[in-house]
């Protein structure tokens, strides 16, 4: 279905046709005063160096235009997750429950058309719903084309100036994902998707696989989350690069007791990087089938959690780096590789750093997959789960220190007053803590019921990844604080008959899906939150900023991002106490420009002005103090980008939550 | 003051009983049971564990129901806001497939799971009910 709102003749045809693909470079941030592809450039740096919007005027933005996405699909959205695109002076995006895709005005957010595909059932059984976190743009010079992946797995090539399909493209425009993977799937039930953008990258677009979040699998067997690059003109397949390695593949050895041939999920549902210039893409794999338990899967199972190089032209492997061995963790990676130009003890390098939930940081030279600063294997806890082969040791980067907390300690626990801290430390008397890499364990009545880390699913970095400024080099990234529960407990009878372990407790039982979360024994059965008082378990922050040096691998600044929510102000067991700043925890995209870093607080509040609501925050990029903050009736849950248009830049950030259904807002300094 | 001003002053004050009255309810006021948070938990189970996890604790793709950031974000709404936006877009493969019930209940085991207390007075899923019941995370 697509729909042409006003005659395309309005599109500056002579500014797009003096745009080229090449202007899309990897690490050079957000060209022309655009916003083309998903990261601003192929390296993701979410980088641009417009400089009207500043320190002295941030706070006085203005609301330029809202755009609702209600009335997009078929109930209201409340979790928006894009980054727009503009392009030649509209404003690209996906929205809505059934991820429709719009052309705005990007100076006044009129709707120009939309464009949505009805897919019955295969769209109702999809594992990524709601409307993803964006979308592609391609122009030769003359044709434009926007690219989407479908809820149900199709990507589709749109005219971007109409909204049509491009018939030449596929079958009349559309090319399904889940024909033709490593095995045959049924197109409606097979369950596999991305809420990631297609990379386009030249004349090439890449795509990867998500699969239903993997704590407690139906079965040890899955589908095997290919790479697939497409021709953008033709759609015609030019290449897949299979995840799991077959046996005479490079990476075989690591998949014992022929694991790797039912072993599926290592999808890339994170955004990928690609080094137009090197005609490299970077792939960041997620985890193999089950998050938590690997006794189906012994050895360290390349390429799961592998950062991956390919030939962008033919998909050859050229280099890879397994950041976890044998991953029972859910680590995963779960976003953009940055390409960053660094210069390291005065020799430029052209380096690729990986964020992750782990908190630590991977640098690497993008060209020959060598660590910038040594990675070493270091011994790691051993656990004693039936059937599990745990890896003995795990790569930690010397260089940069890791840039959240990673494990638990009883250092970490609340510690606003005496009281709290022993009350939480009698809470975790039955679990197990200890530092990252500690493994999960056989949940017991009697203790451990669980391990408590905070370096898994739900940890410090997770899909907005970060941000590099390429003039100074510095990388900019958010990171949260949240305890997951890693317990094994059998799963419920007849659920998966050949998985010995699903995640859960002896206090829940094993969890019907998902991954981690916080539990505790309540009087009387019921299962409650690991809270004391009502209050998180550690101590803030729960959400900070983080700036890290790559030439130097230093931190060079962290802090906390998002006010102290108000029930912690308020709580009766705090009368009294000063407490700073905590952060807010969430999964937080950030922005630089080029004197600033823009990022809104996760979570809503009563604000400054007494609105409830949420602060899109800007800080020095060098000091990390705050410099300014405007009002947002919700909180970002896209990640904010960044034109210019008329002579006026602006800023557009999707938000939604609660009761606040999703919603592009755009800002602009008063004339 | 004269007769009318007296009724109109009257008046005014039993509304500001009324109103007050009505903003003075949280959900620390015992305004679910304990039967219906185990129905809730029924439902929760069948409808909204595959993805918010068995403890409500949240995964990837969705938050958690429970916990300071959960409560935070709800903190000084009413329970009629939390019931719309359930009523609105859950479950996620087929919103507004349960019932006005069925959603009271599921918020009730929401709340029984939070730590606020049961009552002898079951939640209603109707606005009129919903709306003079304020979420405060901690006890005022």
């Amino acid at each position: 279905m697509s729909r042409r709102l006003r005659n395309g003749s309005l599109v500056l045809a002579a500014v797009v046709a003096a745009m080229t693909t090449a202007s899309v470079h990897g690490q050079t941030g957000a060209p022309k005063g655009e916003w083309r592809t998903y990261g601003g450039d192929l390296g993701h740096t979410r980088y641009t160096p417009l400089d009207q919007i500043t320190a002295a005027n941030f706070s006085k933005l203005e609301v330029a235009w809202r755009f609702k996405t209600d009335n997009l699909g078929p109930r209201l959205e409340y979790n928006l997750q894009s980054t727009p695109l503009v392009v030649g002076g509209r404003l690209y995006s996906t929205g809505g429950t059934r991820r429709a895709v719009v052309s705005l005005d990007a100076a006044t957010g009129e709707l120009r058309w939309v464009h949505s595909e009805e897919e019955g059932p295969r769209g109702a059984a999809a594992p990524r719903q709601l409307s993803g976190r964006g979308l592609a743009y391609w122009t030769d010079g003359k044709e434009e084309r926007i690219l989407y992946v479908t809820q149900g797995y199709r990507l589709v090539a749109l005219d971007a100036k109409t909204g049509n399909r491009a018939p030449a493209f596929g079958r009349d425009g559309i090319i399904d994902l889940k024909a033709d993977l490593d095995r045959s799937i049924d197109l409606n039930t097979g369950s596999v998707g991305l809420h990631a953008t297609p990379i386009v990258a030249g004349d090439i677009v890449l795509v990867g696989a998500a699969f239903e979040t993997g704590a407690n699998p139906k079965s040890k067997s899955n589908i095997k989350g290919a790479v697939r690059a497409f021709d953008v003109r033709s759609g015609k397949r030019l290449w897949m690069f299979k995840t799991i390695p077959e046996p005479g593949e490079v990476g075989a050895e690591t998949w014992e007791d022929d694991s790797w041939a039912y072993t599926g999920n290592t999808g890339v549902w994170a955004q990928i990087s690609v080094d137009l210039e090197l005609g490299m893409a970077y792939l960041p794999v997620e985890m193999p089938t089950h998050d938590y338990y690997g006794g189906t899967r012994p050895g360290n199972g390349l390429f799961g959690e592998t950062l991956v190089a390919v030939d962008l032209k033919t998909g050859q492997r050229k280099w890879h780096y397994q950041l976890v061995h044998h991953g029972i963790w859910d680590m995963d990676i779960p976003c953009a590789p940055i390409l960053a130009d660094i210069t390291v003890n005065g020799r430029t390098i052209k380096a690729v750093a990986q964020p992750t939930k782990q908190a630590f940081l991977y640098v690497f030279d993008r060209v020959t997959g060598q660590p910038i600063w040594p990675i070493d294997e270091k011994p790691v806890p051993q656990g004693d789960t039936p059937g599990e082969k745990y890896s003995k040791t795990q790569p930690i980067p010397s260089k940069p220190p890791a840039y959240n907390r990673q494990g638990l300690a009883v250092d970490d626990l609340i510690d606003f007053t005496p009281e709290l801290r022993a009350e939480a430390v009698k809470a975790i008397e039955k679990y197990r803590i200890g530092p990252v890499f500690t493994p999960p364990v056989v949940s017991k009545a009697e203790g451990p019921i669980a391990t408590l880390q905070m370096a898994s699913q739900g940890a410090a970095t997770n899909w907005p990844g970060g941000s590099y400024d390429p003039e100074t080099h510095i990388l900019y990234v958010h990171s949260q604080s949240a305890v997951a529960t890693l317990g094994l407990v059998p799963p419920p009878p007849g659920a998966a008959p050949d998985v010995a372990y699903h995640q859960g407790t002896v206090l829940s039982g094993a969890r019907r899906s998902g991954g981690s979360g916080s539990a505790s024994q309540a009087e009387g059965g019921a299962v409650t939150a690991l809270t004391i008082q009502g209050l998180p378990l550690i101590k803030p922050p729960y959400g900070q900023l983080n700036a890290i040096n790559l030439d130097t691998g230093d931190i060079l600044w962290q802090v906390p991002h998002g006010e102290t929510p108000d029930a912690i102000k308020n709580h009766p067991a705090l009368k009294g106490l000063n407490i700073p700043r905590t952060g807010r925890p969430g999964n937080v995209g950030t922005l630089v420009t080029k004197t600033l870093l823009i990022s809104g607080e996760p979570g809503f509040g009563i604000t400054a002005t007494g609105q409830r609501g949420s602060m899109l925050r800007a800080y020095d990029k060098k000091s990390g103090a705050e410099v300014g903050a405007v009002y947002m009736p919700a909180p970002q849950t896209g990640s904010p980008m960044t034109y210019m248009l008329n002579g006026r830049q602006y800023l557009v950030v999707a938000i939604s939550g609660g009761t606040y259904s999703g919603e592009l807002v755009a800002f602009r300094l008063p004339q | 003051m004269n007769r009318s001003g007296f009724i109109i002053a009257a008046a005014w004050l039993v509304i500001t009983i009324a109103v007050s009255g009505q903003a003075q309810k949280t959900v620390w006021d015992g305004v679910y049971t304990e039967e219906q948070a185990k129905r809730g938990a029924e439902v929760y189970a069948e409808k909204c564990a595959m993805c918010h996890g068995d403890s409500l604790g949240g995964v990837e793709s969705a938050p958690a129901l429970t916990g300071p950031a959960f409560y935070a974000n709800w903190e000084g709404e009413t329970l009629n806001a939390l019931f719309e936006r359930i009523r609105m877009s859950m479950p996620q493969d087929n919103p507004g497939s349960l019932s006005r019930t069925q959603n009271a209940d599921i918020i009730a085991h929401m709340l029984r799971v939070g730590g606020y207390p049961a009552g002898s007075t079951a939640l209603e899923g109707q606005a009129g009910a919903l709306t003079t019941i304020k979420v405060l995370t901690y006890k005022p």
